[in-house]
């Protein structure tokens, strides 16, 4: 028996972008995060692996689509659309993004628009600039609609931004101490540590904000901390996506361990990528509808 | 010229007919309902009462499902109706995000009533859409271009549906919504609903 | 832009047009609303409501606009199908198997010849009254020479109202007059809002009437689509409707006075003198009853005083103490008190005298309106009721009171008041009700001859020799509910024989008809051979031995639509003619039923008397009666109809061309009220001698029987629930209520129709109060166990404030578990199941059964 309050007059969660929407907010955030440590530490392979997890995250949208083989069709509005411009974006870094990287790769090194020529330069700076802009777009979409007040808010890009740097920050941390490269990671790991710490900071006070705002976003907040996912905020993502790392990246940091790899980095890494993706599942689920008269 | 419709919250019963009128109008495929009686309880034992709220598309005169929809599929004609070319539509869903009253559905893998295939009705009904599309109240567009009533306006038989042209201050629907207080549905959104129920 | 454009009219089946739109009638609901069908390369593509027919005025509701699903519903039976299993039970598999045509009628011809010298066992239930089947049902059961028929299928809705109107209206049911009234007390039905026929008529004039300042009180245990547009909700505990009657009564009448003494006076029995033994006193000579004539200043015969009768004062004629019945009336009232009536029904005493005094002005006694030149009385209020209050131990007594309101104001059949459906017409032929006995209305006014017996002065009880043991009912319109408490023990009813074969339509008897699945099922595995038709495979279909498959409404033809003129539109409306068509053929293996009826008549050699039957009933006119000794394809049969009604020029090829046929009516057809010459009852003094009759009866057989509703006057008694409420392990009440888009269970297997029930948290549900469930420790959609003391069922609670705290509602008719019905299985409550069943829940006058239930309700 399948019993639906469908019709009833309440505040209900919208249902149409749940996963693998998360997955794709996820790869593409943290992937383009990614990207711009990965330029800014030096890492090839964090650009790298930014740059795969957008194209990812990109790939996993097209083929949720109602008709994927039009995905194209998406490109045709750029004149009115910010979602038309959004998947312009992204794609433009896809394609800068990895075109900085080839001639990082073995036995590419021959392409002439190496890392240190002009051209390798002004391709990665652009690609870094997109990729800032791929980490405020999606936010900045959902937080412009006022169908879910929930996301309407300028938090929401912010916050959404504060992940994706912190993920790839811990990324690029991860990648950094496996390659045992030689520079110092104190740095990255301490802007991992005040990112993940700025992630908990907007993630309460988004909640904060959002229970006494409208009784829509009251109905989502409600969802978050005592309904349908609370278990996914306060195990996937406080717990496990926030505390965890917090207290491993701080306790990494203050033994003051070296360059070499440790595992403390590694797991912290793997947990705040679990909490990127939380906040996401959690953060599109909770997408309260305001009510339709 | 404009298309608007008020809808007299005291006239309607709940009845439904307009939800199924439209299903055979339109053919829509299973789990839509273009227009859908919403319901709700107001007061408290013993002065409760349910009431009703038939709701479809508001062909808004500012609609987000087409400031959003990044394909152009979401159109609106020079008469105010917002329409999906199911040719264009990618299936994105962002429309459905965007748009404030949760009133567009998707077609999912082509899906009929029974596993056993098309009722003879399904089959002539659903060659106009495509699946993985988005679609949505039409105002029964090309009733209108014949010169008919929307299908639920037809039918509905308290005639709380009344469909007008809101740029002639002569039409029906303007003399009623100067008669009758009303309210259109989320306004302080910007989106210029066509819609007005009427209290 | 209200109403539909015309598109093209319609060319009939067998067109090579490759689009056409055929007019035809409905079916989803009994009503059979006029529609246009649209049809391409012979599939039906689109349906909209007939313009021209004054009934749906071009609208059509819900359940109608989900036609098609059922037309084309896969699971539909489209061969004779024969059990293999002969075991038969609730949840037994038949073992279908499919057998051709020829197999089907020899066995069904064999079978039933077999019971040619009793044909008295043969059982016809012939409810399914969307087409002219009916007809051919009950002709082939009088020609077989059977009195068990089963012509209705509720276990409540008609029993009381049809009698009833009989005896006080004229006509078949009963009608507010929207286009006047001003003041509506709807006790128990959910006119203009979810049901009734026809919605969609009665919806416009209903939201209309309330645009134009009708006020609506609803009297209601739930509040649900009457309650949603109503002024006022009157929340009452089930089955105490007499008694809230009865409290506004006393206040109308001895409070407020306010009474039309002259319609009183002249057009009921309200002088006639009473004795002391509560029936008339009588001229000694002619055996006509007496009033007291205040000009003469003596009794005087009924039909011989001036208009000055005494409606009040006590007499003594020929030395015996006698008062007029209205007398009578108002000192009886004076035991109801309005504070007495609210600790029974739950109603605030003020509340019943307002609504009273409310009631009382509105209705505007004495007061008149010009029709078309013609000065009228108006009296612009009126109670209405349908189902709610019938269906009670003692359901007679709620309703009679709730009528006697509307004869005291001098409402009936009045501009504005309560109307008698299809009392009075001109067209084809001229129809009223008439007097009879005592000067009473003793035949309603009907079309064509209806199948209720009358209900005054009724009938001289006896012991029974149907297995509906009617003959103990002698004032019932009929006592369908019996059959299977009879059938089932035949012999403790003193009859010699029992039931040995069932033909019925595809209702579904089983589940909608009765009470406690138990007996019902024992019912239908103790005839030995059932034959069914059906659509789908319901559960009634399930116990028989051979099925029929039976054609959708799109692919009928019927002339006869019979509640267009048992229940058409009232007042200042049109009177019409509607005819049903073929849109599309029938699958290859179906039949026209009316066609197989005469083909099993023909077989049993039965089908010369089925012929003479249908001639009279029918009223076929020469040259266009049946011969002897001929068959008859059905459409030849319905162009005899059309040409014997309405001439040569309105031949069957006419109607299907147009489909309806509006034709006007006058003011006497409209508002027949002032010109009825047959007095209606305020006091029911046949009750009384049909009672002791009865007892005669009871006593001879042996059988305790309750008498104790054979009274005059409208009383309260109280249903078991009374006393279990609140106090028993069964603390709740539940009562059931329709839905707008579901009608009967024709709609339970449509997609489209379940897709709404689903979505709606009511549907599916058992209503409970908010306080209630609270206490219970229940939250809105758990799983509970609902139970009464014959079953117990699985269904999820929804917490309402909607809802008196004592009640439990129940919506539409679902519950099923064919494997024929998969969308509906397994879905909502069958009401009926949790009905005791028994006499000592049924109302002794009319066979209701009681639909207020003792159940208990508990977490899952
Ligand atoms: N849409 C639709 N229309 C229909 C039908 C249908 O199934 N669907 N069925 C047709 C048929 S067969 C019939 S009989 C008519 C019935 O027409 P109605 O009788 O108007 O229909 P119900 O909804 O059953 O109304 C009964 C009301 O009585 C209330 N009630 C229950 N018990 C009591 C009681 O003890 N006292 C009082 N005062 N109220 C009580 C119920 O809550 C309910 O609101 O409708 C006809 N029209
Ligand atoms: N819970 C609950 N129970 C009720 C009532 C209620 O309101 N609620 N109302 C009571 C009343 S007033 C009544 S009159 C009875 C009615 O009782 P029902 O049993 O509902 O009515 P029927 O018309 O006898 O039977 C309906 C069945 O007829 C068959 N049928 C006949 N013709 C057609 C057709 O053209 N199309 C389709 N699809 N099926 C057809 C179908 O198999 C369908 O299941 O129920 C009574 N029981
Ligand atoms: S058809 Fe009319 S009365 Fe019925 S639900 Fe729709 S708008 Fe309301
Ligand atoms: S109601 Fe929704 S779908 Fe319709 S025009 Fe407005 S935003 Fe678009
Ligand atoms: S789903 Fe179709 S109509 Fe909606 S936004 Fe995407 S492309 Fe446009
Ligand atoms: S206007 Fe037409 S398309 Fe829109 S809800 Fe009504 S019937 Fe459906
Ligand atoms: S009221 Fe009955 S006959 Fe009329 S449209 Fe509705 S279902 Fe059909
Ligand atoms: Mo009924």
């Amino acid at each position: 028996m399948s019993y639906t309050d469908n019709v009833i007059l309440d505040y209900k969660p919208q249902r149409v972008w749940t996963s693998p929407v998360d997955l794709n907010l996820f790869l593409a955030g943290t992937g383009a995060a990614t990207y711009f440590w990965g330029v800014l530490w030096g890492s090839w392979i964090g650009e790298g692996i930014g740059v795969l997890a957008v194209a990812l995250g990109g790939l996993v949208t097209q083929l949720e689509l109602g008709r994927p083989s039009r995905a194209w069709r998406a490109l045709t509005r750029l004149g009115g659309s910010w979602m038309s411009r959004g998947v312009l974006f992204l794609s433009f870094f896809v394609v800068l993004g990895a075109l900085s990287v080839l001639p990082s790769l073995p036995g590419l090194a021959g392409l002439p628009w190496g890392p240190s020529t002009t051209t390798g330069i002004v391709i990665s700076t652009l690609a870094q600039i997109l990729a800032l802009g791929v980490t405020f777009y999606s936010g900045m979409l959902l937080s412009s609609w006022p169908s879910i007040p929930f996301w309407n808010t300028p938090l929401f890009p912010l916050m959404m931004m504060a992940f994706s740097f912190a993920g790839g920050s811990a990324v690029i941390l991860t990648v950094l101490s496996l390659q045992a490269a030689p520079v110092s990671l104190t740095q990255v790991e301490l802007d991992t540590l005040y990112l993940a710490g700025l992630c908990a900071v907007m993630a309460l006070l988004y909640l904060a904000t959002m229970a006494p705002s409208t009784l829509a976003s009251r109905a989502s907040v409600r969802i978050i901390l005592w309904g349908k996912h609370s278990l996914d905020f306060y195990l996937g993502l406080a717990a496990i996506g926030l505390l965890l790392p917090l207290i491993l990246l701080f306790l990494d940091y203050r033994s003051g361990s070296s360059p070499a790899e440790s595992p403390l980095r590694i797991v912290a890494t793997a947990a705040l990528l679990v909490g990127g993706f939380m906040v996401r599942r959690i953060w599109l689920r909770a997408g309260v509808y305001g009510l339709p008269v | 010229m404009r298309w608007g419709m008020a809808i007299d919250l005291k006239s309607c019963v709940g009845c439904n007919s307009c939800t199924l009128a439209c299903k055979v109008e339109n053919a829509t495929p299973p789990e839509i309902q273009w227009i859908r009686v919403m319901e709700k309880e107001e007061g408290n034992y013993p002065t409760a009462k349910r009431s009703f709220f038939p709701l479809r598309c508001n062909h808004c005169a500012d609609p987000p499902c087409l400031t959003i929809c990044p394909t152009g599929a979401t159109y609106q004609r020079d008469d105010g109706i917002v329409l999906v070319d199911y040719k264009k539509c990618i299936g994105c869903g962002a429309c459905m995000i965007g748009c404030p009253y949760q009133v567009r559905f998707k077609w999912e893998n082509g899906r009929g009533y029974y596993s056993t295939g098309y009722t003879p009705f399904e089959e002539e009904g659903y060659a106009r859409y495509e699946e993985g599309t988005y679609q949505k109240c039409t105002f029964c567009s090309h009733r209108l271009d014949q010169g008919l009533p929307p299908a639920c306006v037809q039918t509905c038989p308290t005639r709380a549906l009344t469909f007008g042209d809101l740029d002639d201050p002569d039409s029906e629907i303007n003399q009623l919504l100067r008669a009758r207080h009303y309210t259109r549905p989320r306004e302080e959104l910007g989106t210029q609903p066509s819609t007005f129920y009427l209290s | 832009m209200a109403v539909a454009k015309v598109m093209s009219t319609g060319t009939a089946v067998g067109s090579d047009k490759k689009d056409v739109w055929i007019p035809t009638a409905c079916g989803m609901c009994y009503m059979s609303c006029g529609i246009r069908v649209h049809v391409v390369d012979g599939k039906v593509v689109g349906l909209e409501g007939e313009p021209n027919n004054p009934q749906n005025r071009g609208i059509m509701c819900a359940k109608g606009k989900a036609g098609i699903m059922n037309l084309y519903n896969p699971n539909r039976v489209r061969t004779p199908l024969k059990r293999t299993n002969p075991q038969k039970g609730i949840g037994v598999d038949p073992g279908w198997v499919e057998i051709s045509w020829e197999e089907a009628l020899d066995t069904i011809t064999s079978k039933l010849s077999a019971l040619k010298d009793d044909p008295r066992q043969l059982f016809v239930q012939t409810w399914e009254v969307i087409g002219d089947n009916y007809y051919w049902l009950a002709a082939l059961a009088a020609a077989f020479g059977t009195p068990n028929v089963m012509p209705a299928s509720s276990a409540s809705c008609g029993k009381v109202i049809h009698p009833m109107e009989f005896l006080s209206g004229g006509g078949f049911h009963q009608q507010p007059d929207l286009h006047y009234c001003n003041y509506a007390l709807l006790v128990g039905t959910q006119i203009g809002t979810a049901a009734r026929g026809c919605f969609n008529h009665m919806a416009t004039d209903y939201a209309e009437a309330r645009k134009r300042g009708m006020k609506v009180v609803v009297v209601d245990p739930i509040s649900s689509y009457a309650g949603a547009k109503a002024d006022e909700w009157i929340p009452i505990r089930p089955g105490t409707d007499s008694a809230f009657a009865l409290g506004l009564m006393n206040v109308l009448v001895n409070e407020l006075g306010i009474y039309d003494a002259p319609f009183l006076q002249k057009q009921t029995n309200a002088a006639y003198l009473v004795g002391p033994e509560g029936t008339y006193v009588r001229d000694p000579i002619s055996g006509k009853p007496l009033v007291f004539d205040a000009a003469f200043e003596k009794a005087v015969s009924y039909d011989a005083s001036s208009p000055e009768v005494s409606l009040e004062g006590s007499y003594e004629v020929a030395g015996v103490k006698c008062a007029p019945a209205f007398q009578v009336l108002k000192d009886h009232l004076r035991s109801f008190t309005p504070e007495k009536m609210s600790e029974i029904t739950t109603v605030p005493a003020a509340t019943i005298r307002r609504v009273a005094r409310e009631f009382g002005a509105a209705a505007q006694v004495g007061a008149t309106t010009i029709l078309k030149g013609q000065e009228l009385p108006l009296r612009p209020a009126c109670v209405d009721w349908a189902r709610g209050p019938q269906g009670h131990k003692h359901g007679f007594h709620n309703c009679w009171a709730l009528k006697l309101v509307n004869i005291l104001v001098g409402n009936v059949n009045m501009p504005g008041g309560i109307q008698s459906t299809g009392a009075a017409g001109n067209t084809p032929h001229r129809w009223r009700p008439e007097a009879g006995q005592d000067g009473m209305m003793e035949h309603g006014g009907s079309f064509l001859p209806v199948p209720h017996p009358t209900a005054f002065p009724g009938r001289d009880p006896s012991e029974p020799i149907r297995q509906d043991a009617f003959e103990l009912f002698p004032v019932a319109g009929h006592a369908t509910t019996m059959f299977p408490l009879v059938a089932t023990e035949p012999e403790k009813w003193g009859l010699d024989y029992h039931l040995g074969a069932v033909i019925h339509t595809p209702g579904n008897f089983l589940l909608g008809s009765f009470g406690d699945f138990a007996v019902v099922e024992r019912f239908y595995q103790s005839v030995p051979f059932a034959l069914g038709f059906a659509i789908e495979i319901n559960e009634t279909n399930e116990f028989d031995d051979i099925i029929l498959p039976f054609p959708s409404y799109l692919e009928r033809d019927d002339f006869v639509l019979p509640l267009q003129f048992m229940i058409p539109i009232c007042g200042d409306d049109q009177w019409y003619w509607q005819i049903r068509q073929q849109v599309v053929p029938p699958p290859a293996g179906i039949r026209a039923p009316q066609e197989v009826l005469m083909e099993i008549g023909r077989r049993l050699g039965i089908l010369d008397d089925m012929h003479r039957i249908l001639n009279q009933i029918m009223m076929l006119k020469d040259p266009h009666r049946l011969e002897a000794h001929q068959s008859y394809p059905i459409k030849e049969i319905h162009d005899r109809m059309a040409r014997s009604w309405f001439g040569d020029e309105k031949a069957l090829d006419w109607f299907e061309k147009n489909g309806v046929l509006p034709i006007p009516r006058e003011v006497e057809e409209r508002y027949p009220g002032p010109f009825i010459e047959a007095r209606i009852p305020i006091y029911l003094e046949h009750y009384i001698n049909r009672g002791k009759q009865l007892e005669a009866v009871a006593k001879k057989m042996g059988r305790s029987w309750d008498f104790s509703d054979y009274q005059a006057l409208p009383t309260w008694m109280p249903c078991e629930s009374f006393h279990t409420v609140g106090r028993d392990e069964y603390d709740l009440i539940a009562v059931h209520y329709k839905l707008a888009f579901v009608y009967g269970h024709y709609g339970n297997e449509n997609p489209w129709i379940d897709e709404i029930c689903e979505q709606n948290p009511y549907t599916y549900s058992v209503l409970m109060n908010t306080e209630t469930g609270k206490k219970k420790g229940l939250r809105d959609g758990d799983p509970v166990w609902l139970e009464s003391r014959v079953a117990r069922t699985k269904a999820r609670v929804k917490l309402t404030e909607c809802i008196h705290p004592e009640v439990v509602g129940i919506a539409g008719h679902f519950g099923h578990w064919s494997k024929g019905m998969p969308q509906s299985r397994g879905k909502g409550v069958a009401f009926n199941s949790l009905m005791p069943y028994d006499l000592d829940h049924m109302d002794m006058i009319s066979t209701a059964l009681d639909h207020c239930v003792a159940v208990k309700v508990s977490r899952a």
